[in-house]
C-alpha cells in the first residue's frame, strides 16, 4: 500500500520524505477547490519531487461551469502532470482524449454500484478516491472487488462544506479564520477561502491510522495523508502512527476521530425515515375535521363506507370507541349512502371526537 | 430548441396530498413529491403508497405531471427494495423520477421505463457531465443552482437533454449535495434527509463582535428572469418548498403561472405576481446566479433584509355545496377580520366575514384554529386558500 501526501507548498517536501510518501497530491491556486500553490511554481515543485523519487499529481477538484469550458479545455491539451478530478464532465473530457486520470468520488457515491457505473463509462480511470463516509462494513468488500486502484483519506482535515461564494472576503475577514455558532456547541471551525470559494472544516481531524492493516489486507492501494496543516511535532506523531499502525489520539495535540469508518451513526436516523403508522388489521376510512356540533364533519379517506359496518376510533385519551355507520349527509343536506374517497360529509355519531381523529374500518381478510 | 412562444413547465412542490391538490388547482404543469424512502425531505410529511396513488390520479385528471424524488445518496443496504418500488411507481404511472445517485439511476433504469431526471443534488454544471448522465438513461438535468439561465440553455444545447432550473425558494449556499455539516456535527446525514440547516445559524467570526448568518443564502426569486427563461427555452421552472405551507404553494404557483402566461401572450406581467411573492416569510430575495452566473455579496442573508409573512393564512375551502363553502381555519378568526380568497386565476377577491357560522350554520363569536366554518359560497371553490388581509 502506497502512502500519498497531499501538499500545497514547496516546504512540505521534507514531510513527504519523512512519512515515506511515494506520491504527492498537489493543490494549486488555479485547479484546486481549496486553493494552494501558485501554478507558475509547479514545474519547480515537480522537479524537486522527481529528485526525491516522489511522483507528483495535480488535484483538479474544482467544479467546471458551462461558461468555464473555454478556459479549461486548452489546459487539457497540454497537461503537465497526471490529474485527479472530481468534476465528471472534466473526467469525460479526459476520457475522450484517451488520457488516464484519477477520479475523486468523495462526494456522494456511498454504494458500490454508484462507483461501478462510472468505471464502466470512463475507461481512463486509474484510481478511485473513496468517500470517507463509507463505513468499514461496506468499504472492505468494495476494495476486494474493485478493478482499479483505490485510495482513501487516512489522516487529514474534513471539509464539511464548500460554497463558490467568497464569504470571508465579503465579511472582510482575510483568507482564513475560525468561526463558531452557539447552535453548534462550544467548538470553533476553520473557514478558508480560495479563488473558488469558501470551505468550512470540521474541528476534529480524521485518523484511520489504527485501521491501516485491515485496509491494506482488504486491498486498499493508497492511503492519503494531508500534510497541509501539519506542523513538525504533529508530523512526528503521524509518522509513528503510520509505521506502528497505532492510534495516536492520546498524544496528538488536536482532537482526532475515526469518522464514519467504524459505524455510520447517521444510519439510525435514516432507518426512522418512512416510519409512518402501520395499520396491520384496520383500514382508514376517514378523518374528523370538526366534531364540536351535532354531527361530525368528516372527510372520507377510503372506499369502505358500507352501511352497517362498524366504525371505530380512539379518543384523545387513547380509549377505543365504535359505532355503526348508517349513512351520512352531503353538504347540501342530501342523504349519502356511500361517501367516496375525498368527499366531505356529515356523520351522526354517538359522541363527539377531537379534530384529527381517524375513523377506521376492519381490513378485509384478503387485505 | 429556441422558439418564440416556448412555454416552460411550472413545477411546484407538493409536501403532502393537500399541497399537491393546491398546486394543481393554482396552475402547476407538474408537481414533485417525496415517497416514504429514498428522498431528502424526511421532515416533510411525504406520501404513503396509497396517497401517492391518489395524488397521481388527481394530478393526471387535471393534466398535471407528477415527479417523485428519490434523490438521497444511498448506502449499499438502502438499495434493497428499490427495484420493486420502481415497478410499483411504474404501475402508478408516475411521470418521472428525480435521482442524484448514479447507483440508484442504474437500478431504476433497469427496473422501469419511467423517465429519469438528475437532481440538483448531483450538481451538474456542464454539458459534458450531462452527457454522461444521459448515457446512464437520464432525460433531464436539474442544473446546479450556480448556473445562469444562459448557461442552462447552453447545457441543454450541448447535451441534447431537457433542462430544469430553480426559479423560486430556499437555496443551499454550498454546492447542493456537497454539504456534510449535519453529518459531522449532529450525526444526521444531510444527503439522506437529515439536513439540520446549520448554514442558517448565526456565526461569530474570530476576533469580531457579534454574530450573523454568514453562510445563509437568501431565497431565490427569479420572477424578473422569466422572459429570458422563455426565450432561451428552459424546459422546466422549479419552485422549491415541499416543507412549506399550502398558502405558499398556492401563492407562488399562481404568481409564476400568471407571469408565464402573460409573457407568452406578450402582455406585461401583472404587478400582483410580484406582490404575491412578497407576502411570504423570506430571508430576503436574490436572483442568485440566474442572471450573471455569479451570486454576489447580496445573495447572503446576513444583512438582515429578510421579512416575516405579511399575511396570515386564514384557511382553506375543504368542501362546497350550491350555496355554501366550508373552510377549515388555519388560524383563529374574528368576525371583524377581513379575508381575501386567493382565486385560482385573476385578481384575488375579498370575502365577507362580518358574521361567523360553525359548520352546521350556528352563529359563532370566533372561529378556532382547525375548526370548520361555513361561509356563503360567493367566489369560493373547493381547495381555494384564504388569507387574512391584516398583517401578522
Amino acid at each position: 500500500m502506497k502512502t500519498v501526501g497531499q501538499i500545497d507548498r514547496m516546504d512540505q517536501i521534507p514531510g513527504l520524505k519523512m512519512l515515506g510518501c511515494k506520491e504527492a497530491l498537489i493543490c494549486t491556486e488555479l485547479r484546486s477547490q481549496e486553493g494552494g500553490l501558485k501554478e507558475e511554481l509547479l514545474p519547480d515543485l515537480l522537479q524537486s519531487l522527481h529528485g526525491e523519487g516522489i511522483e507528483g499529481k495535480l488535484l483538479f477538484d474544482r467544479r467546471v461551469q458551462e461558461k468555464d469550458w473555454a478556459k479549461v479545455l486548452p489546459f487539457l491539451e497540454n497537461i503537465p502532470v497526471p490529474l485527479r478530478v472530481m468534476d465528471l464532465g472534466l473526467a469525460r473530457e479526459l476520457d475522450r482524449r484517451g488520457l488516464s486520470f484519477e477520479l475523486d468520488l468523495q462526494i456522494g457515491h456511498l454504494n458500490y454500484r454508484s462507483v461501478e457505473v462510472w468505471l464502466e463509462k470512463l475507461r481512463g480511470v486509474k484510481r478511485i478516491c473513496f468517500n470517507p463516509q463509507i463505513p468499514r462494513r461496506q468499504l472492505l468488500p468494495f476494495l476486494e472487488t474493485l478493478s482499479v486502484e483505490s485510495e482513501c483519506l487516512g489522516f487529514g482535515p474534513i471539509a464539511m462544506y464548500h460554497t463558490p461564494r467568497p464569504l470571508l472576503e465579503w465579511s472582510g475577514s482575510g483568507k482564513s479564520t475560525h468561526i463558531k455558532s452557539e447552535e453548534m456547541g462550544s467548538g470553533s471551525f476553520v473557514m478558508k477561502e480560495s479563488l473558488w470559494g469558501s470551505t468550512l472544516y470540521y474541528n476534529k481531524t480524521l485518523s484511520l491510522l489504527p485501521h491501516l492493516s485491515e485496509l491494506e489486507d482488504a486491498g486498499l492501494s493508497c492511503f492519503r495523508i494531508d500534510l497541509r496543516w501539519l506542523v513538525q511535532e504533529e508530523l512526528e506523531l503521524v509518522k509513528k502512527g503510520v509505521q506502528e499502525r497505532v492510534d495516536i489520539r492520546d498524544e496528538f495535540p488536536q482532537p482526532l476521530l475515526h469518522g464514519f469508518y467504524g459505524e455510520n451513526k447517521s444510519d439510525s436516523l435514516f432507518a426512522k425515515i418512512g416510519g409512518r403508522r402501520s395499520d396491520m388489521d384496520r383500514v382508514v376510512l376517514g378523518e374528523v375535521l370538526d366534531g364540536r356540533g351535532r354531527d361530525l364533519l368528516v372527510r372520507s379517506l377510503g372506499e369502505g363506507w358500507d352501511a352497517g359496518i362498524s366504525v371505530f376510533c380512539e379518543d384523545g385519551k387513547g380509549r377505543s370507541h365504535s359505532f355503526v355507520f348508517e349513512g351520512g349527509e352531503d353538504l347540501d343536506g342530501k342523504a349519502l349512502e356511500q361517501p367516496g374517497r375525498g368527499k366531505l360529509f356529515k356523520l351522526k355519531a354517538s359522541r363527539k371526537f377531537p379534530v384529527g381523529t381517524f375513523l377506521y374500518g376492519q381490513k378485509s381478510p384478503e387485505g | 430548441m429556441n422558439t418564440a412562444k416556448f412555454i416552460p413547465e411550472i413545477l411546484s412542490p407538493a409536501g403532502n396530498l393537500d399541497k399537491l391538490m393546491t398546486a394543481c388547482r393554482y396552475g402547476a404543469d407538474a408537481v414533485y413529491v417525496g415517497g416514504p424512502r429514498y428522498g431528502l425531505r424526511s421532515g416533510a410529511e411525504n406520501f404513503s403508497d396509497e396517497e401517492l396513488r391518489t395524488g397521481v390520479e388527481f394530478a393526471h385528471s387535471r393534466g398535471v405531471k407528477l415527479y417523485l424524488t428519490l434523490n438521497a445518496f444511498l448506502h449499499e443496504a438502502d438499495l434493497e427494495g428499490l427495484a420493486t418500488y420502481a415497478s410499483f411507481l411504474e404501475e402508478l404511472k408516475v411521470d418521472a423520477l428525480i435521482v442524484s445517485d448514479p447507483g440508484v439511476m442504474d437500478v431504476l433504469s433497469k427496473a422501469c421505463d419511467i423517465p429519469l431526471h438528475v437532481s440538483t443534488q448531483a450538481t451538474v454544471l456542464n454539458s459534458s457531465e450531462a452527457k454522461l448522465w444521459k448515457d446512464l438513461g437520464a432525460t433531464r438535468i436539474i442544473t446546479g443552482r450556480e448556473l445562469s439561465l444562459e448557461e442552462g440553455a447552453d447545457l441543454c444545447t450541448g447535451s441534447g437533454m431537457e433542462v430544469e432550473m430553480f426559479v423560486m425558494g430556499a437555496m443551499c449556499s454550498a454546492f447542493s449535495g456537497h454539504c456534510t455539516i449535519s453529518n459531522y456535527t449532529a450525526g444526521r446525514d444531510s444527503n439522506r434527509g437529515g439536513c439540520k440547516q446549520s448554514c442558517r445559524f448565526d456565526f461569530q467570526i474570530e476576533g469580531t463582535e457579534g454574530s450573523r448568518a454568514l453562510m445563509s443564502s437568501k431565497d431565490l426569486n427569479g420572477l424578473e428572469h422569466l422572459g429570458t427563461a422563455c426565450e432561451l427555452g428552459i424546459h422546466s421552472l422549479k419552485i422549491e418548498g415541499r416543507m412549506k405551507s399550502s398558502l405558499y404553494v398556492a401563492g407562488a404557483t399562481k404568481a409564476f403561472r400568471e407571469a408565464i402566461d402573460a409573457i407568452c401572450q406578450e402582455r406585461e406581467v401583472p404587478a400582483r405576481c410580484h406582490e404575491q411573492l412578497t407576502m411570504f416569510s423570506n430571508r430576503g430575495y436574490t436572483e442568485a446566479s440566474l442572471g450573471s452566473g455569479t451570486a454576489d455579496e447580496g445573495s447572503i442573508a446576513g444583512d438582515g433584509s429578510g421579512a416575516g409573512p405579511k399575511f396570515a393564512w386564514a384557511g382553506q375551502v375543504i368542501g362546497v355545496s350550491t350555496d355554501h363553502a366550508w373552510v377549515q381555519l388555519k388560524n383563529p378568526l374574528l368576525p371583524s377580520e377581513a379575508l381575501e380568497a386567493i382565486t385560482f386565476e385573476g385578481e384575488n377577491q375579498i370575502v365577507e366575514t362580518k358574521h361567523l357560522e360553525d359548520y352546521e350554520g350556528n352563529s359563532l363569536e370566533k372561529g378556532r384554529q382547525e375548526s370548520v366554518l361555513r361561509f356563503p359560497r360567493g367566489v369560493l371553490e373547493e381547495g381555494m386558500i384564504l388569507r387574512k388581509l391584516e398583517s401578522e
